[in-house]
């Protein structure tokens, strides 16, 4: 009879009149004595020892009892709150050792049933009692509800089916189990121990006196297991189940030694550990003889077998309590986890080979993945990349599993253990788990690992390989979950995230071609727009949104791209999005930026990289590495940033990210430079440019450029001078080839567009700076100086015209340019600023006079600003008539709100270029 | 309290007279030095000391001589000697004015210190250090005065000597060194009140004055040919830096009015909380009088610190940036002034010439 169908047994037999032996079981041992051992094994016990062994077991009943004993008295003193407590803790304590309870099969204690159903009656008692009930203390009156109703409800709730089986055959009033009253409570574990082997027993005790030494704090059940089996199999089974050398069992057991009895908690999960072991050896057993001493009998593969007892029936219910046991051991201090995996993987063979049918396949291997989880102890470890391969290939299986068409299995969080269904063939099966929690857990083990990973190394490689099959694995997923989309058993939350999972290991990849059946751009568009239909959370949203709009920069979809942004309204909202989000948001404004430059939009990706590059954090916000700052983080805050890092193959690159900055800069600024040359107070479009502009002024000595920074400033000097050709040398040449240019997917396009671009900036700045010296320019000589089309020159010439940056005519017969000396003179910009200074004084001084008044003063005449009114009229049609005069002032305070920008992870940048955003149609009606 | 008054007495003199050998000698200096460009090296003034006597009974300052002092040689900022260095060349520049005063002396030419020269453009003078100079050398010579030179306006033809002093309430702040707001109101100084502008006369010898006169009557220098040269406006690049050291005067003067607003702000609410301080305690005394206790002091109320003017020198700064920018100012009006009268003269010429053609 097998323990397992012994407790069921006992636990059935409610009414059972021969349970005589039953009740006994169930009787508490206080204290074992050998003596009384009358239907075990009496040879097997080293009888004359007189051990005062406890079990654990033992232990907790003692406890109870004692408990129980203060209850009583409390009784005969009537203090009621005395009762209550005991009753409390008593709850507490039985509650605690349930689960002990459980392992050693002992269903609820029938002393303690007893004890519930007499406090309840007793308490009945009173509370009928009236007259008793008056003359109650307060205190205690006030226990004897709360005792009724506890007592109630706990008897009601969690007891009634030991109640009512006591109630049907109780126990005489008054009864007690006595103190030494002695029972075979521990023996009735091991009835499967069969008396064949007790005689080696014996010989364990013997041979192994170290086993000995520690086996004085041990209990017998302990023995009992260990008569399963010789002494020679279960030190294989500690060879096997740690599988470790000779030199570690060594070790193992002198630990044991040094510990001695000292930790017997420790010991007993180790001899539990044993004991399973020493079980699954029973089997082994019969065919292997004991003689073999120290040598390892069973081989890995015969370990599945041992599991069980050879000619047991396995069964569903067996599995499931085997697979409970063993998953008991889980999480704790002692177990080694990779038996604990190597176990359950054992398991799961079995049940395979028995038929136990998908069910308890998938139940299985749901608990082997979450095991393979855990080896790591630490969440911010990162996992062992074979561990790693190995949970993949489980979770594949795992998936398989789920996709086989024969049966189906379903696997939920929304099953509760008694939900589950794993034996019941007819209707689908029921597992609790989730599969898309294991792919996600799966994929951030995959990021931990590549992070780790020295990105430089072939092993970086190596491991990112892994991320193929995570693809597929996700693409597996994703089908199962489109597959059972109607059925309703994933949340519209769940879909999402493995929708956002695959798209996020799509939308950084470029797409060379077209392949399969699908390219990667439809792909990401149509989960993005399923995205975008079913999440109820924005932050699902959002992110689909920005891998979406990464995926079109990355594919020179700019429009595309650029729409989707646009209408997001992202940039109002990423502020408030996480971490993470953010640093996605950087990485798409800065693709974003690349890709308008490859377009040739050179406004707009200035705008896009000014972001990142203009605050000199760009690795920082972009999660490429981490930056060394003087204030020191906190370890923890260092830990947190490091797992943010983006892993390397993700990586946009930030040198030519800066270069493209530059020199977006470059051709914006220069030509700005040349027609605001007078101005008091400059307006800096990239503050990060003009530093390096400054830096090179700087130096005493200019030498050759030698990286791409100094390269292009070296180009914008050239270009201030109006040489176009030193600049384009400066920008396209071979070292810049290397390190920029060729990095573009169409090199050649890109730099055509560059060059292109600098010849016309290089003719608009030189006009801006020369038109002084010139009275007329023939068109022809321009185009010839700058090698442009004459059209194109005319074409530039105009729009100058149009948008008052030069003030010129074009003379169509003679083919000039007719300069005009509109332009303020020195002296006149001088006077107009100052003009500008001492408004600013006036009002100063006038809020001296009237702090609190602020503006609205005396305004009659005679007081200071009379007619100012008039005074600003005059000077706005003087400003207009003067062309810049205004503009620069709208520049100086634009100029002034974005020093304020540079927030966290960019987010006063990101606000100002909202701004910017919202202005750039105005400026385009210009 | 006696030292104080003999050193701050009321000057004696209503006007200078300086003689037409000291206009020479500093336009001579002056011209030399701007010409070779070294005031713009050393960013110093070039300036000198002035030997003459005192006419008390006429209230008349005769500047008689003059001779420049040495510029400090332009130095190395560099290692910690800088102080050391500098107060050498003051040693320096002592010894060799004692020397210059004794060959004066020797040479029976006037030895008497009577105040100092400098050169500034548009007359733009008045910065903390020359206020600071005048002091001293006011509290030493009673008589004592500043001798401003504009080179650029007698470059442009008119020669310009403009002869300072600092008022009698303006020597007595310095003495303090107390330049609070409070006491600048209290002593009643403003831009305008804080520097006493002296008559400049100059003197010519016989000699001098009868060589002019042949000159004027000489033909040579009065064809018309020359007059165009006068009717130049030739004004644009001084009035450009008259602007642009105006524009600078004002952000200087922006930062004193803000500092002074957060003063006036912080001492109305310094002004409130004493105030009722005081009430508080005169009211806590009515009751101790009542009861027949001694009245406890108001002492420790109005010794509570009051707010502190956010400036340098607190008021000097502001007043003298006034007066720089009043120089500017009347600078650039003159000379718009007279620009217009030019262009309108041009225009009269021009008509004249082509009625005549």
């Amino acid at each position: 009879m097998s323990r397992f169908f012994k407790g069921a047994v006992s636990d059935s037999s409610d009414s059972d009149s021969s349970s005589g032996s039953d009740n006994e079981v169930q009787q508490p041992t206080a204290r074992r004595m050998p003596t009384v051992r009358d239907f075990a094994y009496p040879s097997d016990r080293e009888d004359d020892e007189k051990r005062v062994v406890k079990t654990h077991k033992d232990r907790r009943f003692e406890e109870l009892k004692e408990l129980i004993k203060k209850t009583k008295n409390a009784r005969v003193i009537k203090d009621l709150s005395l009762v209550l407590q005991c009753f409390e803790d008593l709850q507490k304590l039985y509650t605690s050792s349930k689960t002990i309870f459980a392992r050693q099969n002992i269903t609820t204690p029938r002393f303690y049933v007893r004890y519930l159903v007499d406090l309840e009656d007793y308490i009945n008692e009173l509370w009928e009692d009236k007259d008793a009930k008056k003359t109650m203390s307060k205190a205690n009156a006030k226990s004897l509800s709360g005792l009724r109703q506890k007592v109630r409800k706990y008897n009601k709730e969690t007891m009634e089916a030991d109640i009512t089986a006591y109630k049907a055959n109780p126990d005489p009033a008054g009864y007690e189990s006595p103190e030494d009253e002695v029972k075979q409570g521990s023996d009735y574990e091991a009835p499967s121990a069969a008396p064949v082997e007790k005689e080696k027993e014996k010989k364990l005790t013997k041979k192994k006196p170290v086993r000995q030494l520690d086996s004085d704090e041990s209990d017998l059940d302990e023995d009992d297991w260990g008569s399963d089996s010789d002494d020679s199999s279960s030190s294989d089974s500690d060879i096997d189940l740690e599988n470790q050398k000779m030199e570690d069992l060594r070790k193992y057991f002198l630990k044991k030694e040094f510990r001695g009895d000292a930790d017997d908690k420790e010991d007993k999960k180790k001899k539990r550990k044993e004991r399973q072991g020493k079980q699954k050896k029973a089997a082994v057993e019969e065919e292997d003889d004991d003689d073999t001493e120290w040598t390892p009998v069973a081989s890995k593969s015969e370990k599945p077998v041992a599991l069980f007892e050879p000619k047991q029936e396995i069964t569903h219910e067996v599995m499931l309590k085997k697979l409970d046991e063993v998953m008991q051991s889980r999480g704790k201090k002692s177990t080694n986890r990779k038996d604990h995996v190597r176990t359950l993987q054992e398991l799961y063979k079995i049940s395979d080979e028995k038929n136990l049918g998908l069910g308890m396949l998938a139940k299985i291997l749901v608990n082997i993945i979450g095991s393979l989880f855990e080896l790591n102890s630490k969440i911010s470890d990162f996992m062992d990349h074979t561990t790693w391969a190995k949970t993949l290939s489980t979770i594949n299986s795992l998936l398989d599993l789920l996709l086989d068409p024969s049966a189906e299995v379903d696997l939920s969080l929304k099953f509760t253990d008694d939900d589950e269904n794993v034996e019941n063939r007819d209707e689908p099966y029921r597992v609790n788990g989730s599969i898309l929690l294991y792919v996600h857990r799966l994929d951030t083990e995959l990021t931990k690992i590549l992070q780790n990973a020295d990105c430089h190394s072939n092993d970086y490689i190596d491991k990112l390989k892994g991320e193929k099959d995570m693809c597929t694995l996700i693409v597996k997923t994703q089908d199962y979950v489109d597959d059972r989309v109607r059925k309703d058993v994933f949340t519209n939350d769940e879909i999402c995230k493995i929708y956002m999972l695959r798209i996020e290991h799509l939308y950084y990849k470029y797409e060379d071609t077209v392949e399969g059946d699908e390219s990667s751009g439809k792909i990401v568009e149509r989960l993005c727009k399923k995205i975008y239909a079913l999440d109820d959370e924005k932050r699902l949203r959002q992110r689909a949104m920005l891998c979406h709009i990464y995926h079109l920069a990355l594919h020179d979809r700019w429009h595309e791209a650029r729409d989707l942004m646009l209408m997001s309204h992202l940039q109002a909202i990423v502020d408030h999005s996480d971490v993470s989000t953010q640093i996605l948001y950087n990485r798409t404004i800065c693709q974003l930026g690349l890709c308008a430059f490859r377009h040739g939009f050179i406004k707009e990706a200035h705008q896009g990289l000014s972001e990142i590059q203009n605050t000199q954090r760009s690795k920082e916000l972009l999660a490429q590495g981490m930056v060394m700052r003087q204030n020191e983080r906190t370890q923890e805050q260092e830990k947190v940033e490091r797992s943010r890092q983006v892993p390397y193959h993700m990586h946009i690159n930030i040198e030519l990210m800066e270069c493209v900055y530059l020199i977006c800069s470059m051709l914006l600024e220069i030509p700005h430079m040349a027609s605001h040359e007078f101005e008091m107070r400059r307006r800096l479009l990239s503050r990060s440019f003009h530093y390096q502009l400054k830096q090179s002024e700087k130096s005493s000595l200019i030498g050759p450029p030698e990286n791409t920074r100094e390269h292009v400033v070296a180009a914008s000097r050239a270009m201030l001078a109006g040489d176009w050709r030193k600049c384009r040398d400066y920008i396209v040449n071979e070292k810049m080839n290397v390190k920029v240019w060729n990095l573009f997917r169409q090199a050649d396009g890109v730099r055509n567009m560059v060059v292109r671009r600098i010849q016309e900036e290089s003719l608009r700045t030189y006009l801006m700076m020369y038109s002084t010296v010139y009275a007329t320019v023939s068109l022809s000589r321009l185009s010839r100086l700058f090698e442009l089309e004459r059209k194109d020159v005319h074409a530039i010439i105009s729009k100058m015209i149009l948008s008052e940056e030069l003030s010129a005519t074009l003379d169509e017969p003679t083919d000039c340019v007719m300069m005009h000396r509109v332009e303020p003179s020195r002296l006149q910009l001088l006077a107009l600023n100052l003009a500008d200074k001492l408004q600013g004084l006036q009002e100063n001084n006038e809020q001296l006079m009237e702090p609190r008044g602020g503006r609205g003063g005396y305004s009659g005449p005679g007081a200071w600003n009379y007619g100012r009114g008039a005074d600003r009229g005059e000077k706005g049609g003087r400003g207009q008539g003067q062309g810049n005069y205004n503009r620069q002032d709208g520049g100086a305070r634009y100029g002034g709100e974005k020093r304020q920008g540079g927030g966290a992870w960019g987010a006063g940048g990101r606000a100002e270029q909202n701004r910017r955003r919202d202005g750039a149609p105005q400026k385009n009606r210009y | 309290g006696s030292t104080m008054m003999a050193q701050i007495s009321a000057p004696n003199v209503n006007y200078v007279q300086i003689d037409s050998l000291v206009v020479m000698k500093i336009v001579k200096h002056v011209d030399s030095e701007l010409y070779a460009g070294m005031s713009e090296i050393a960013g110093e003034a070039c300036q000198g000391l002035l030997t003459g006597l005192v006419a008390v009974e006429d209230g008349r300052l005769e500047i008689t001589n003059c001779f420049p002092t040495a510029r400090a040689e332009p130095m190395l900022e560099a290692d910690d000697g800088t102080n050391q260095a500098n107060q050498q060349h003051e040693e320096i520049k002592h010894a060799e004015m004692i020397d210059m005063l004794r060959k004066f002396r020797n040479m029976n030419i006037d030895y008497e210190l009577v105040g100092f020269y400098q050169a500034h453009p548009f007359s733009a003078c008045f910065n903390q250090e020359m206020a600071e100079s005048l002091f001293e050398y006011q509290s030493s010579v009673t008589d004592g005065v500043v001798l401003i030179y504009d080179p650029v306006k007698t470059r442009q033809g008119q020669l310009s000597f403009t002869a300072y002093r600092l008022s009698m309430p303006a020597l007595t702040l310095f003495h303090k060194g107390d330049w609070t707001p409070e006491s600048v109101k209290a002593a009643g100084i403003t831009f305008e009140t804080m520097f006493e502008e002296l008559p400049v006369v100059i003197k010519n010898s016989h000699l001098v004055n009868v060589m002019v006169a042949e000159l004027s009557l000489a033909p040579s220098l009065r064809t018309n040919e020359k007059l165009g040269a006068h009717l130049e406006l030739g004004t644009k690049r001084s009035l450009e830096k008259c602007v642009r050291s105006m524009m600078v005067n004002i952000d200087e003067m922006n930062k004193s009015i803000q500092a002074f607003s957060k003063y006036q702000m912080d001492k109305q609410k310094h002004d409130a909380n004493v105030n009722t301080q005081m009430q508080k305690r005169e009211i806590e005394n009515e009751q101790r009088r009542a009861r027949g206790e001694p009245a406890l002091s108001m002492d420790d109320i109005r010794k509570m610190k009051g707010p502190i003017l956010g400036t340098r020198n607190g008021m000097l700064d502001a007043l003298l940036t006034s007066l720089d920018t009043q120089s500017l100012c009347d600078f650039a009006t003159k000379v718009t002034g007279e620009n217009v009268a030019k262009l309108f003269l041009a225009e009269g010429l021009a008509e004249i010439k082509a009625s005549k053609a």
